[in-house]
C-alpha cells in the first residue's frame, strides 16, 4: 500500500482528527494533487483548536492554489485571513509582500516587510512544514529590496550589507544568488568576492 | 445517519482507492465524479476533470475565503468552470488507473456562451456494443439551459474521440435536465425520476437538429416509457447518480439528494446525501436505503456504481477535489440503515 492509501485509511478511520487530516494534505501536495490537498488542509484548519496549526493549514491552502496559478485575488485574501488569524507570526506578512512586490506594488510590499519584522515575534519556533517561508532573512531581503522601490534608497544599501555580513549563515538559494548581485552592483563586494562566493 | 461508510468498507474486506489523473494535466485541480463499467473483463471508468478547485468550509466555519464557505476556485481569467473528461482502465484487483486518455472532443464542439463549459457528469456506458458517455451540457445556450447528451466514443491505442454527439429532447422537458441514469442491461434507457419512477427509452432512428447561437446541434429524441405511481415521503428529490446496474436480478442504483441554502450576506453552502435504491425486475421498487455519505464531508456525489464478482464498486467524488472507488463487498449492503417503505409510502 503506498503512503498515500495508508494516510488516507488513517483518515477513514479518525476523518476528524486535524493531524490525520493535515497529513493526508500533506501527501496530496507531495504528488501536486494540490485541489485535493486543499480539502485536507481546510479541514485541518477548521478542526483544530491549535491557533498555529490553524494558521499554518490556511497558509497551506494558500501554496496550493499559488502553485495552481491564476488565482491571485483569492491568494491574497487567504494570505490576509491567515495573517488575521494570526499576527504575531512573520509568515503570511512575507508572503504578502511577495504578493504585492510580484505585481510592483512597492508600498504595500515595503509595508508587509517591514510589519512582519517589527510586528511578528521572531523567536517563535518555525511551522513544522513548507509554506514558502524559507526563514526571517527573506523578510529583511524583501525590506531591502522594497526600499529601493520606494525611495528610501540608503536604507536599502545598509539592509544588503547587513544581509551580506550574514550571508555565510544563509542556504545557497534564490535569495543568497540575489543578494550577492546586488551587493556586487551596489559596490558592497568586489568582482572577486562576488567570483569566489558565487563559485563556492 | 451513516456519514462514512468507507470505514465500513476497508474494515470488513473491502477497499478504497484514490484515482488520480498526474498534476502535469490537471494543474492539480480537481478530479471527481467518477463513473464506472465493467465492460467485459476490463473495469471502465470517466473521471470527470473540473478545472476549478473547490473550497469548502466545514464544521464551525471559522475560515471563509473571498467568496464565502463555498467557493469555485476557477481561473479568475477564465469566469468558466470547465470541465474535460478522462476515460480510464483500472486495475480490477488493485483499482489503480492502468490507462488513461482524455477525451477529444474536438470535432463535436461549438463557441461555448454559458459558464459551465463541457460535459458534466458523464457515465461511462456500452449498449449494443458501441460504447458511449452520457452526461448533461449547457453551455450551448445563454440561459444554461442543460440537457443530457449521448456521445459515441472511438477509443483506440492512442486517441479518445467523441465521435458523435446527440443532444436528448423529452417531449416534456425542464430548464435543466440532468443526472439520468443509464440502465446498464437496457440499451438507450435511463431513470429519469426515480421517485416516483419515471424511465425513458431514446429513439434513436428520430434525429434531428436544433439550431442555436453558435451552431446546429443533432437532436435525439426520447419517451417515457416506463412510470410508477409508488411515491415515497422523503425531505428532498432523490436525484440522479449512478448507472443502473443488475445485481441479483435486482435494479440498483446511488442516488443523491441536496440540502442547499444560503448564509446570511447569500452565502451559498450545501451538504449532499446518498442512497441505494433498488428495484425488483419489474421496476417494483425493494429497498430504500437511508441517507449516507461516504467520507464523513458534506459535498460527496457519486457517479459510479459497478458489479465485479461480489463486490460492488462505487466510485465518488470527494468536494469535487480528488475521487475514489470503494470495493464494497455486497454481504456489507446489511450494514447500510435501510427505510421501512411502509411507514413512508405516500
Amino acid at each position: 500500500m503506498n503512503s498515500l492509501k495508508k494516510q488516507l485509511y488513517k483518515y477513514v478511520n479518525n476523518p476528524l482528527d486535524p493531524n490525520i487530516n493535515f497529513d493526508l494534505g500533506l501527501e496530496y501536495e507531495n504528488i501536486g494533487q494540490t485541489a485535493a490537498a486543499l480539502s485536507f488542509y481546510l479541514r485541518c484548519a477548521e478542526l483544530t483548536e491549535d491557533k498555529t496549526i490553524a494558521y499554518e493549514s490556511i497558509l497551506k491552502t494558500h501554496k496550493c492554489v499559488a502553485k495552481q496559478t491564476r488565482r491571485p485575488v483569492w491568494e491574497q485574501e487567504q494570505l490576509i485571513t491567515a495573517l488575521t488569524h494570526l499576527p504575531q507570526r512573520p509568515e503570511a506578512y512575507l508572503l504578502l509582500s511577495l504578493w504585492h512586490s510580484g505585481r510592483e506594488e512597492w508600498k504595500a510590499a515595503n509595508s508587509y516587510a517591514v510589519q512582519g519584522l517589527e510586528i511578528a515575534n521572531l523567536n517563535l519556533a518555525p511551522l513544522k512544514s513548507d509554506v514558502g517561508y524559507p526563514g526571517h532573512y527573506a523578510l529583511k531581503f524583501q525590506k531591502a529590496f522594497t526600499c529601493w522601490w520606494v525611495g528610501q534608497r540608503d536604507l536599502s544599501i545598509k539592509l544588503w550589507k547587513e544581509l551580506f555580513k550574514d550571508i555565510h549563515l544563509l542556504p545557497k538559494d534564490k535569495y543568497y544568488e540575489v543578494i550577492l548581485n546586488n551587493c556586487k552592483n551596489f559596490d558592497i563586494i568586489d568582482e572577486k568576492q562576488y567570483n569566489k562566493l558565487t563559485q563556492e | 445517519m451513516l456519514n462514512n461508510i468507507s470505514q465500513i468498507a476497508i474494515n470488513n474486506g473491502g477497499s478504497l482507492t484514490p484515482l488520480i489523473i498526474p498534476s502535469e494535466l490537471t494543474d492539480g485541480t480537481g478530479l471527481c465524479n467518477v463513473s464506472l463499467f465493467m465492460d467485459g473483463d476490463e473495469l471502465l471508468a470517466n473521471i470527470r476533470h473540473v478545472h476549478y478547485t473547490l473550497y469548502h468550509s466545514e464544521f464551525d466555519q471559522k475560515f471563509y475565503c473571498k467568496w464565502g464557505v463555498l467557493a469555485y476556485l476557477n481561473p479568475e481569467d477564465d469566469l468558466t468552470l470547465t470541465t474535460g473528461n478522462y476515460l480510464c482502465k483500472l486495475d480490477r484487483k488493485t483499482h489503480e488507473i492502468k490507462e488513461f486518455i482524455n477525451v477529444d472532443t474536438s470535432k463535436n464542439d461549438i463557441k461555448p456562451i454559458w459558464s459551465f463549459v463541457g460535459l458534466e457528469d458523464a457515465r461511462v456506458i456500452r449498449w449494443n456494443k458501441t460504447l458511449y458517455i452520457s452526461g448533461v451540457r449547457r453551455d450551448v445556450k445563454t440561459n444554461g439551459e442543460g440537457r443530457m447528451e449521448l456521445c459515441e466514443i472511438d477509443w483506440k491505442d492512442d486517441s479518445c474521440v467523441e465521435k458523435t454527439r446527440e443532444r436528448i429532447q423529452h417531449p416534456s422537458q425542464n430548464y435543466l435536465e440532468k443526472n439520468w441514469m443509464p440502465i446498464n442491461d437496457m440499451p438507450f434507457h435511463y431513470i429519469k425520476w426515480t421517485n416516483p419512477l419515471e424511465i425513458i427509452k431514446v429513439n434513436t432512428k428520430d434525429k434531428s437538429t436544433e439550431k442555436v447561437q453558435e451552431g446546429i446541434l443533432p437532436t435525439i429524441s426520447c419517451d417515457t416509457v416506463i412510470t410508477k405511481k409508488e411515491e415515497l415521503e422523503l425531505p428532498w428529490d432523490l436525484r440522479g447518480g449512478s448507472n443502473v446496474i443488475k445485481v441479483d436480478n435486482q435494479y440498483m442504483c446511488i442516488t443523491h439528494e441536496v440540502d442547499f441554502w444560503h448564509h446570511p450576506g447569500h452565502f451559498k453552502d450545501a451538504f449532499y446525501y446518498h442512497r441505494i435504491v433498488i428495484w425488483d425486475k419489474d421496476w417494483n421498487l425493494v429497498r430504500v436505503s437511508k441517507q449516507f455519505q461516504y467520507m464523513a464531508t458534506r459535498i460527496e456525489f457519486t457517479c459510479g456504481l459497478a458489479l465485479d464478482g461480489d463486490d460492488l464498486l462505487i466510485s465518488f467524488g470527494y468536494q469535487d477535489n480528488a475521487s475514489y472507488i470503494m470495493r464494497w463487498p455486497k454481504p456489507l449492503l446489511e450494514k447500510l440503515e435501510w427505510e421501512d417503505l411502509n411507514k413512508i409510502r405516500k
